[in-house]
């Protein structure tokens, strides 16, 4: 093949090209960052900004440059098969910007990334109780959700191997370094006459939509945050009996934190309530019974309840929450001295979480974390 | 002017006059319905004795005393033994709230005496520790 004088174009515009790396590092971050507890925030964030990218992705994809428009590199099925056989033979067609099955990826990591971020708001008013979401959804449904998110971030993870396995196949094929262009943006040219491919007026435009992807999730984040749902929220129902008759002695823990099989055993060995006799009156323990049942940890649709009510095996009945396996696994961390402490101890909930007598439990609502290297100590038995 | 502010002042006395009445009336009364339950005369004293004995010791909970909760002053604040909630003063002098609910007295005489003397106190028992209480 002849060779005119071989030029170098702008393929990727500086804002794609911004764009990619910026949704490398998010998705990054928020992968690192999966799961609950302190690390939440920054998965929050890193996961809201990759929302804001998406956004501004698909907008780009019409009104960006040349090889940024899925118009350039959305192809038919033909010619993604007709590309696939020419890499196994091993002389593919060369484009400038994404090859046809190339194009069939961006599209597919664009849609599912959309989702991605899409279910993570589901999951996070469902499971966390703020967002967007928030009081639309049980914890059920967003343990759902978060199931649905987590498949589809392992899609897009496979999705992004064969977008690597594409990146390495090409560049060995045609003799260029892919991943450098997508930091300088421009590729070789031969025998194609080059088109000015500089970033067009309405960018401007399109430039302040992005800032306006980005900032938005951004700000509401920061409003959610000035607000948390616990403080406003009149918690979980507790009885005047229940508050009474359990705080007397002790926090009157929320119904929501035991199955109403435990309750009921409670009420049951209420002549001997961990070595104390409660004595308590027939219409005291009926009120009793009332107060739990709807109320118990199979009921609420809060994190706490959903979590115990789970780890709990079917034919066990415990008669402390801090004999939940949720509850073990939440507080591996603690050591014996912090139990010790005054404000603290397995009875004071309240020591550690602000609102543990509304029995919500929310994670910003704890006032005091184990620190991150404490070692993993199991917490002692309770002595009765 | 003189005798507006000097009937105030009576009016004020005569108020806190009748609440501290009202307060001893109630701490009369639950010493008077003991009585009636067969109770004679009460003795601080003895209120005292009972406050401070021990019972043995349980295996579980520790000693079966009052005072492993209340203290021995009971004007100063007790803790529970497990959970470490803090129990106000039991001494009316210092928190006159106390034995103002007859149902809450009896609720926690029934739960404290079966669990401290294994038994129900009587109510010559009851009105000693109530006169020691609240002659403090």
């Amino acid at each position: 093949m002849t060779q005119t004088t071989p030029t170098n174009i702008i393929v990727w515009d500086w804002p794609t090209r911004l764009f990619h790396w910026l949704l490398v590092a998010t998705f990054g971050i928020a992968f690192a960052t999966s799961g609950d507890d302190p690390l939440l925030r920054v998965h929050l964030w890193s996961g809201f900004l990759f929302f804001g990218l998406i956004v501004f992705r698909i907008v780009w994809g019409f009104i960006g440059t040349r090889y940024a428009r899925f118009s350039d590199f959305v192809a038919s099925p033909a010619h993604v098969i007709a590309h696939i056989i020419g890499v196994l033979h091993r002389r593919p067609q060369r484009f400038l910007g994404h090859n046809p099955a190339g194009g069939w990826a961006i599209l597919l990591l664009l849609g599912l990334g959309f989702l991605l971020a899409l279910f993570g708001f589901l999951v996070l008013g469902g499971q966390e109780g703020y967002g967007l979401f928030a009081g639309l959804l049980t914890f059920a449904q967003g343990h759902q959700a978060m199931e649905i998110h987590e498949a589809i971030c392992f899609s897009m993870l496979a999705l992004i191997g064969i977008h690597w396995a594409g990146v390495i196949v090409e560049s060995f094929l045609h003799r260029e370094n892919l991943v450098a262009a997508m930091f300088h943006g421009r590729k070789r040219v031969e025998n194609v006459a080059p088109s000015p491919n500089s970033v067009p007026t309405h960018a401007k435009l399109a430039i302040v939509i992005a800032l306006g992807a980005l900032v938005t999730p951004t700000v509401f984040l920061l409003s959610m945050d000035s607000k948390p749902l616990w403080a406003n929220n009149p918690g979980l129902k507790i009885t005047h009996t229940w508050e009474v008759a359990c705080g007397e002695c002790h926090l009157p823990f929320s119904p929501s934190l035991l199955p109403s099989r435990s309750w009921e055993a409670l009420l049951a060995g209420e002549e001997d309530h961990f070595g104390d006799i409660l004595a308590l009156k027939p219409e005291t323990k009926e009120a009793l019974r009332q107060s739990f049942t709807g109320h118990s940890a199979e009921d609420e649709p809060t994190e706490a309840a959903y979590q115990i009510n789970h780890s709990v095996q079917k034919n066990q009945t415990p008669q402390r929450i801090s004999d939940t396996p949720y509850w073990r696994k939440k507080h591996r961390n603690i050591d014996v001295e912090t139990w010790k402490n005054k404000d603290m101890g397995k009875a004071r909930c309240d020591g550690c979480h602000a609102d543990a007598k509304e029995g919500i439990f929310d994670d910003r609502a704890i006032t005091w974390h184990a620190p991150f290297n404490a070692q993993s100590k199991q917490s002692p038995e309770n002595g009765r | 002017m003189m005798k507006q502010s000097m009937m105030a002042m009576i009016f004020t006395l005569m108020t806190m006059i009748t609440a501290m009445t009202a307060t001893a009336a109630t701490l009369e009364e639950q010493l008077a319905s003991y009585r009636t339950q067969g109770a004679g005369t009460f003795d601080p004293k003895a209120g005292q004795t009972l406050w401070t004995t021990s019972h043995g010791t349980d295996p579980e909970v520790g000693e079966k005393v009052c005072t492993a909760c209340h203290l021995n002053d009971p004007r100063k604040p007790g803790k529970h033994r497990k959970t470490g909630k803090i129990i106000e003063p039991m001494a009316v002098s210092v928190n006159p709230q106390r034995f103002t609910d007859p149902e809450k007295v009896e609720k926690w005489f029934l739960r404290n005496c079966r669990q401290v003397m294994g038994r129900e106190c009587t109510p010559q028992e009851k009105g000693d520790v109530l006169s020691y209480l609240g002659g403090l």
